[in-house]
């Protein structure tokens, strides 16, 4: 019951969010020079042509017509027809989002599963050498930029130690296992970091946290320290966590877009690249709409998990 | 033999040079069922004291000296590894109820997850002791409570379930370290009746740290006065207040609302507890005290004085101070 209630309203706070979002990326993408049917009927298209193009997708209406057509239609799932290729705009995205989904969740994995127990690990020996070189770790993997790291990945794995299978991959559909597998190194230059980001803010947290009265009253009780640091110290730092791994989802949607690129991965990263060459508006609204419901959807879950994970917030 | 027996405990803080003492040779012993007082402003050293005994303090920064024995088995042995805290059939209730319970688990849970540990209980028999202790507290509609969290109780409420998560260990000595100094004066006296009841009912010793000399009245038996790292006097309560023998002890009483005459201003001891690590060969409490005398610049010894009393004062016999009845 509490959550369906807690649920309830952090979805109904999204909703707003949502309707600003998709303004934003309507009227923004308005303000990029160039016109669509220019694009589809070529430089030396006659006027009379290019009207008819522009009645044919609309393009005639008042701004904000335009809007509430493509917001109604979105609304459905339908997000019209690409202006270059002429296809469904739903069914490219759908093509697309699978391997993006993929590497996103596989980043995300490699973030937590390193940046969790490391930032454990440092906080339990602060202040001695191991921590420190995890925190330098931890600094100079905030600061390396990821389509390097996949570069360097590329060089040393795929084209020096031949572990892995170089940039191109295999599509999804024509076998998963070796197209996960080809995912891999992706996932570990979108991922690291993010681990680092995880290590640094959970060691603050469980620095903190093992220095409160409640955990000297449970190591007064007699808990183990296993006990102590694993179950009601990391209880504690959840929030942060929950916090830092919401704004890690935003940050992997953006940085797919470089590491498809990088691996020549066609995910939906790459389709917003090619779209915004071709001035493709319906490609890169529904794109651009996508990865905002994808970070709102994140955020009413880190918010459902506050809720939840901390009795305080009501 | 005491239940608690307590031999030149010395406590000491950092490393090498900057290294500085909190704990000078303090001898301490509690008799299984008894109530002590433990004495003094801050920076007596009464809570490094208890935090001492109980293991809490940090093993990279502080160094523990000393022995102590609990029920015939030694705390620590000679090279300082403690004995695992959940055999020590010793517990603690801390100062601050607000902060010292775990804020994201629920009381029942904290209570369950302590009679697992130190009793090897299974979980639905620790619930159902979990239940018992909470009413032995005092906490009505203790299978409600269960489920709450911390932040849904009151600050006296906290401080029973703190002392129930304490009694679920066992203990044959509670240390209490100024259990009552964060709540209101009603629920101070409720929790000082409870303390007092729960010690005698389960035959428990109390080690009582505080600065409060009226709560010492009311609940202790026997007192020990501390004074920069030192015991400076101890004794019966009754006999301790009705005529104290150190100018420290007789400070702290003398500066009790009570004892002051109505209107009157209020007496206080001049000066500060000298900071851990200050260099004194004389009676530490000399710089404070108006009864100093050249005698006093030689080094103070825990002399007997009188009938089961003792005090660190060369001048105790000489001097006469006012006490309070009890």
């Amino acid at each position: 019951m509490k959550f369906f209630k807690v649920a309830g309203l952090s979805l109904a706070s999204a909703i707003p969010t949502l309707l600003l979002a998709t303004f934003i990326v309507f009227f923004l993408q308005r303000l990029i020079p160039g016109d669509p049917a220019v694009a589809i009927a070529g430089d030396y298209a006659t006027p009379e042509n290019l009207a008819r193009i522009r009645a044919d997708l609309g393009l005639d209406q008042p701004l904000f017509a335009q809007y509430l057509t493509w917001a109604g239609n979105a609304f459905t799932g339908d997000l019209g027809t690409s202006f270059q290729s002429g296809e469904s705009i739903s069914a490219l995205v759908l093509d697309r989002l699978p391997i993006t989904l993929i590497l996103t969740t596989m980043a995300l994995l490699v973030s937590i599963l390193i940046g969790l127990p490391a930032g454990v690990l440092a906080a339990q020996k602060v202040d001695t050498s191991f921590d420190r070189f995890l925190t330098t770790g931890a600094t100079f993997g905030i600061a390396i930029p990821n389509f390097w790291l996949g570069m360097m990945l590329i060089i040393v794995f795929s084209l020096g130690l031949g572990w892995f299978p170089g940039p191109g991959g295999v599509r999804f559909a024509d076998d998963p296992g070796q197209a996960m597998f080809g995912l891999v190194l992706p996932a570990l230059a979108l991922g690291l970091v993010g681990a680092a980001e995880i290590c640094r803010q959970v060691r603050s947290a469980m620095v903190e946290n093992l220095s409160t009265d409640y955990v000297r009253t449970h190591r007064a009780k007699g808990l183990s320290n296993r006990s102590i640091v694993w179950k009601h110290a990391l209880k504690n730092s959840s929030l942060p966590f929950a916090t830092i791994v919401g704004l890690q989802v935003s940050r992997l949607i953006g940085g797919a877009v470089v590491v498809e690129a990088v691996f020549g991965l066609s995910g939906i990263g790459s389709l917003a690249v090619e779209a915004t060459n071709q001035r493709d508006y319906g490609v890169i609204q529904a794109v651009v709409l996508i990865a905002a419901v994808l970070v709102l959807a994140t955020n009413v879950i880190v918010d459902i998990s506050y809720r939840l994970l901390d009795p305080r917030i009501s | 033999m005491s239940l608690l027996e307590v031999k030149s405990l010395e406590v000491r803080f950092g490393h090498g040079e900057k290294q500085v003492q909190a704990l000078y040779g303090v001898d301490l012993s509690i008799d299984a069922g008894e109530i002590v007082g433990l004495v003094g402003e801050s920076g007596s050293g009464k809570t490094v004291t208890s935090l001492a005994l109980m293991g809490l303090l940090d093993p990279k920064s502080a160094e523990v000296g000393g022995t102590a024995v609990l029920d015939g088995a030694p705390l620590w042995d000679e090279r300082g590894r403690r004995r695992p805290r959940s055999k020590v059939p010793m517990a603690m209730v801390f100062q601050e109820p607000m902060t010292a319970l775990d804020p994201v688990f629920t009381v029942g849970s904290q209570l369950v997850e302590t009679l697992r540990v130190r009793r090897a209980m299974g979980r639905r028999q620790a619930r159902a002791e979990a239940l018992e202790l909470l009413e032995a507290v005092g906490i009505s509609d203790p299978t409600a409570r269960m489920r709450a969290h911390p932040h849904e109780l009151s600050g006296g409420m906290r401080q029973r379930v703190m002392i129930a998560i304490a009694l679920a260990c066992e203990p044959k000595l509670l240390i209490a370290d100024e259990p009552t100094t964060a709540v209101d004066v009603t629920i101070q006296a409720q929790l000082l009746d409870l303390i007092r009841g729960l010690a005698r009912e389960r035959g428990m010793a109390v080690l009582f740290v505080t600065h409060d000399l009226g709560v010492v009245a009311e609940t202790c038996d026997r007192m020990i006065t501390m004074y920069a790292g030192r015991v400076v006097e101890r004794g019966p309560v009754v006999e301790v207040l009705a005529e104290p023998a150190h100018p420290y002890t007789a400070g702290l009483l003398s500066a009790l609302p009570a004892a002051a005459e109505r209107h009157a201003r209020l007496a206080t001891i001049p000066g500060r507890v000298p900071p851990p690590g200050t260099e004194i060969t004389g009676c530490v409490f000399a710089p404070r005290c108006s009864h100093r005398r050249d005698v006093c610049d030689q080094p103070q010894e825990l002399l007997p004085h009188g009938d089961g009393r003792e005090v660190r004062c060369i001048r105790a016999s000489e001097i006469q101070f006012e006490g309070v009845q009890v």
